[in-house]
């Protein structure tokens, strides 16, 4: 996943090209035809499956290539009911199946073609290929990549902090890993929906999100692991979070709204402008935190259902 | 102001589908910075920001807003547009920098 300088649309797409091969856009179902096919039959054929050229084969041997071109030559200068053989293309050039889809887009901005036969390491056409066909492909692979992206999130949500029930109180727990951007906000999602489900008001369970989700990405830019735990009274939400070290030194100092030590690189993705813990604080109802150099941090926060605090900037 | 009016008004393009296009808007969050989001304390609102990373969609999760907003033209990786698919928010790409795409959303002050 990239994080920084975060790619867009048009990169993903370049690094695509090199890792398609042609076989994987390159069209399978061929029309072809042989040098004794009249170039009238090859209009029909063109005109039925909708295509603008196919390759002419002789014993299974690409020969030549016949496009929509030779057939409007051939309808101007009327040897439209002669046969293929003698007006095809016969300097055929081809690209092999193997070949990174990159390699086809410089062919097709050499040399100008409608289409490319491909062929075989054994040189036997196995398929065709268009700029169209290149373009489809990569869109669906990057269909693909977002469907996957949202396949895995729907799947870390619900097997996110397997959740028990001891009477009335919901646990759950979450392990968080230092540096893990990816996992960053699963606790916090299910942590909301858990309450949302359980009927809490929409701003108290936005608090407890925004709490667990800014002690979540602590652990992660500061410390070296660690996890949350969250359980759901009748009343209120209380959220643990620890982690292993290296604590804070200055607890006071961490608390103080803008104050950092995140890296550039996290500031880069958008964390560190010191509003994490004042923020945390903003949110609970009670609030305490406890952290030893050397140790780490444990961070208590208690948010009430009734509760009328405002997360508010307003 | 409703969520399509708002994106009509960026010239945005849409890159996840909303459910509701008639959502009612009331306000956005314009940062980069997402704890200055997550500190905003809004409702009815849509984030404006020129941070592509996949936490804008989970902190977009977190606050409940109703839409991002991508600005510059940026483009969000296929990992975002699957993230915001999955978690609902309708994404858009604006060509307006954040402080041009904050003055056409101006009426959203004066509506209040």
């Amino acid at each position: 996943m990239s994080v920084i300088g975060a790619a867009n649309g048009f990169s993903v797409a370049h690094e695509l090209v090199y890792t398609l091969k042609v076989r994987d856009a390159m069209q399978k179902d061929l029309v072809t035809v042989t040098p004794g096919t009249t170039l009238r039959e090859v209009q029909g054929l063109l005109r039925e499956h909708r295509i603008s050229g196919t390759p002419v084969l002789e014993n299974d041997l690409l020969v030549g290539i016949v496009s929509l071109e030779d057939i409007i030559n051939a309808l101007d200068h009327g040897h439209i009911e002669e046969s293929v053989g003698r007006w095809m293309t016969r300097e055929v050039v081809t690209i092999q199946e193997n070949m990174p889809l990159r390699r086809a887009v410089e062919f097709f901005q050499r040399y100008q073609y409608g289409r490319l036969p491909v062929v075989d390491a054994e040189g036997r056409l196995c398929g065709i290929l268009t700029q169209a066909d290149i373009v489809v492909r990569l869109m669906l692979e990057l269909n693909r990549m977002a469907e996957e992206a949202a396949r895995r999130e729907t799947e870390l949500l619900a097997q996110a902090g397997a959740a028990t029930t001891s009477g009335p109180a919901v646990t759950m727990e979450f392990s968080v890993n230092a540096g893990d951007f990816d996992n960053a906000g699963i606790a916090s999602a299910r942590i909301k929906s858990a309450l949302q489900e359980r009927g809490v008001d929409l701003k108290v369970a936005r608090r407890a999100a925004i709490a667990t989700y800014e002690a979540e990405t602590n652990i992660i830019i500061h410390s070296i692991g660690g996890s949350v735990k969250a359980q759901i009274d009748a009343d209120r939400i209380t959220i643990e979070a620890a982690d292993w070290g290296p604590g804070i030194e200055d607890v006071e100092r961490a608390l103080r709204p803008g104050f950092s030590t995140a890296s550039e690189l996290v500031r880069a993705m958008g964390f560190g402008a010191g509003m994490g813990l004042p923020n945390i604080q903003k949110c609970a109802d009670r609030f305490r935190i406890e952290s030893t150099p050397g140790t780490g941090t444990r961070l208590h926060v208690e948010i009430d259902f009734d509760s009328t605090t405002s997360d508010g900037g307003e | 102001m409703q969520l399509r009016e708002v994106a009509l008004r960026l010239g945005a393009e849409e890159l996840v589908r909303p459910a509701t296009p008639d959502v009612e808007i009331r306000s956005a969050a314009a940062a980069d910075l997402l704890s200055d989001i997550l500190a905003t304390g809004k409702d009815e609102f849509v984030i404006l920001t020129g941070l592509v990373s996949p936490q804008v969609i989970r902190t977009a999760q977190v606050v409940g807003a109703l839409a991002i907003f991508l600005v510059r033209g940026k483009h969000p990786t296929q990992e975002m547009i699957g993230l915001a698919q999955a978690h609902g928010i309708p994404l858009y790409t604006t060509p307006l920098a954040l402080f041009e795409s904050c003055v056409r959303l101006a009426p959203l002050v004066e509506e209040r």
